[in-house]
């Protein structure tokens, strides 16, 4: 399993902790990480609404670097899988627009014929190594932990564009939960938005919706929530203190990435998972497995 | 034969018995929907179950109700399906022995019996977008059609399908979040009177929506694209309307300063700068009222310096001055066409 591998902007910077330990865990799984360096920001649907064709060729560069290198592409966020995917889909949907956007590539001397796939961590951790081999490897079994799965929109919804058979019913957390030894808990917010995309333009309404999960996964009994997306994780991490304020009710619960929940069970330190780059305090949970930050 | 279990989300707000679940049982031909289920129930087991319907073929938009969680028209939703999917969520929860099919009201509005919300306050945003035509002659020649070419009918069309059923309004995270955000639906109308050819009001259009509660507060849940019964893709729509604003100079916006400040991300390093981005958008003094969250935010080892560029940045630089070129060049470059998808009847 080799794939070409996105980063995503974000996980570069203030949530290094999920770049950090998706290498440490994919290394672990035998999943093969070449880091895209040259592949740019994927413009988070920002850029597709303000300049679409600018924000067509710009994923455009990023596909056709993956196709070069004859590799399909990893993203560890949601944002990054859905436009990536978007962009693929309309160019290759599209004759006029592959064209255009060829003409702009060629201007750096990159050129796309349509064969670059986008998936992402979760897609690869619960179809390519499969739970069995990743319960295999399970060295710290998670017994006893309550965790409330939180998908992010982007890489369930819209079917038509992530593929995902069932983004209503979707089973890959719980999945890869279980796992791991801890218990996925159910609970009604699941599949809802985090208000991301909106919580610097609109802080408010994207702060109620966290709110919301927030409460959602407290109420349902969860020791923590996690979550494939860095965006999702920023919004329902670091907006805590804010929904708390804003609901008027107590909201806190540590947020964990995908990618530190594996690490956790394969064994890995919390220090090396970087489960100290939280806003929201991670001591109480790793207490309940007997580890701290240290 | 289909058997089948409707636990109906029944309520009466002007009446004693509160809010309760109800549960029907049924035995329906093959091939049938909830809606003719429901019909069904309402005749033969108790008349005093309320829900709307009217044309039973997925046109009038009447029937929309959540199934199962998700806002769907009953009259286009097959029975065996959805208590399939009962039954696998009930397994999921844990709870096999309760694995009827769901049926709520639709939601983000307020209930006036069982199935039957009131939609007014839906109605009024709908026509806060004054979904009507302003063509360029005042007095249009009575003689002669306004002809439209396939592309300008293109432009439009997936808009024209919508039933306003309020499937889409019904799940949109936005609404919930911000119940004066004008939602998916009035947006899907907008587009589709701001994208006739016919209409010349489309800046004053893109300038109503640019407001507290426009189209800049889409959250981008999808779930409106994900659940319109016509497959319209709402959020492609709605984006089309960012684009709108933008190419009509409407950028004063946070989110539309938001959407810019990835571009001059994109043009500095190749990636988003998180910490310009909250400037960018909002200005300093809004930044610099949220100095504890960025605190919080930098005890956590969160605040870093700007991203290294891009390998080849400069390469990136000459795609993006190609594409930019491309965009300015008149004739080729009309809005990107909705996918067309959505325009076959489904």
């Amino acid at each position: 399993m080799v794939y070409a591998y996105y980063t995503g902007c974000v996980p570069k910077q203030s949530t290094r902790e999920l770049d950090v330990s998706t290498r440490l865990i994919c290394e672990r799984l035998g999943v093969e990480l070449r880091e895209m360096t040259g592949a740019p920001c994927c413009g988070a649907g920002d850029v597709d609404e303000i300049r679409p064709r600018l924000n067509l060729a710009v994923n455009a560069v990023t596909l056709a670097q993956a196709e070069r290198d004859g590799l399909d592409i990893l993203t560890i966020c949601n944002v990054c899988a859905l436009n990536l995917r978007a962009a693929n889909q309309l160019l290759n949907d599209d004759a006029g627009e592959m064209a255009l956007a060829n003409e702009a590539l060629a201007a750096a001397g990159y050129s796309y014929g349509g064969s670059a796939t986008v998936t992402h961590l979760l897609a690869v951790l619960v179809n390519e190594v499969g739970r069995e081999a990743l319960a295999a490897k399970v060295t710290r079994a998670l017994r006893g932990l309550r965790l409330a799965p939180f998908y992010g929109c982007q890489l369930l919804r819209p079917g038509a564009v992530t593929g995902n058979p069932a983004p209503d019913d979707p089973r890959g957390l719980e999945t890869l939960i279980e796992a791991c030894g801890a218990t996925p808990v159910d609970h009604a917010a699941r599949l809802k938005c985090c208000g991301w995309p909106v919580i610097v333009a609109r802080e408010q309404t994207a702060v109620a919706a966290s709110g919301g999960v927030l409460a959602a996964a407290i109420d349902a009994g969860a020791d923590a929530i996690v979550t494939p997306c860095p965006l999702c994780h920023i919004s329902l991490d670091g907006y805590q203190q804010k929904a708390a304020q804003l609901s008027g009710r107590p909201l806190q619960i540590p947020v964990l990435h995908l990618s530190q929940l594996i690490g956790l069970a394969l064994g890995f330190s919390p220090l090396e998972l970087r489960l100290n780059r939280h806003v929201t305090s991670t001591n109480g949970l790793l207490a309940r497995l007997g580890l701290a930050l240290t | 034969m289909v058997s089948a279990k409707l636990s109906v989300l029944r309520s009466d707000p002007q009446g004693e018995t509160g809010t309760r679940w109800q549960t029907y049982e049924v035995e329906m031909p093959d091939g049938s929907t909830v809606l003719e289920a429901l019909m069904m129930i309402q005749d033969e087991q108790d008349g005093t179950l309320a829900f709307r319907r009217a044309c039973r073929h997925a046109i009038c938009g009447s029937c929309a109700m959540r199934i199962n969680g998700c806002a769907k028209l009953a009259c286009n939703t097959q029975l065996t399906l959805v208590a399939e999917q009962a039954t696998k969520m009930a397994t999921y929860a844990g709870r096999d022995s309760d694995d009827a099919i769901r049926i709520e009201p639709l939601g983000n509005m307020p209930v006036v019996k069982d199935l039957v919300t009131d939609m007014d306050v839906f109605w009024r945003k709908l026509r806060r977008t004054r979904p009507w035509l302003f063509p360029a002659e005042a007095r249009p020649d009575p003689d002669h059609e306004r002809l439209m070419s396939p592309e300008e009918w293109d432009r439009m069309a997936q808009g024209l399908l919508c039933l306003e059923c309020g499937a889409c309004y019904s799940d949109c995270n936005a609404v919930e979040a911000a119940p004066e955000f004008i939602g998916p639906t009035a947006l899907v109308k907008a587009h589709r009177y701001a994208t006739d050819a016919r209409d010349i009001d489309e800046h004053r259009r893109a300038s109503d929506l640019s407001g507290d509660h426009g189209l800049w507060e889409c959250m981008r849940c999808y779930f409106c694209s994900e659940r319109c019964p016509k497959h319209i893709r709402v959020r492609e729509l709605i984006a089309q309307l960012g684009e709108l604003a933008w190419r009509e100079d409407l950028r004063r916006d946070p989110g539309a300063r938001h959407a810019e400040a990835f571009v001059d991300s994109l043009k500095q390093s190749g990636r988003l700068n998180e910490t310009s981005l909250a400037v960018r958008s909002q200005g300093w003094s809004w930044a610099l009222r949220r100095l504890p969250l960025a605190v919080r935010v930098a005890l956590a080892g969160k605040l870093t310096l700007p991203p290294h560029k891009v390998d080849d940045h400069e390469g990136l630089l000459r795609v993006i001055e190609a594409a930019e070129h491309a965009e300015q060049e008149p004739g080729r470059l009309p809005p990107l066409q909705p996918r067309r998808e959505g325009v076959e009847p489904s």
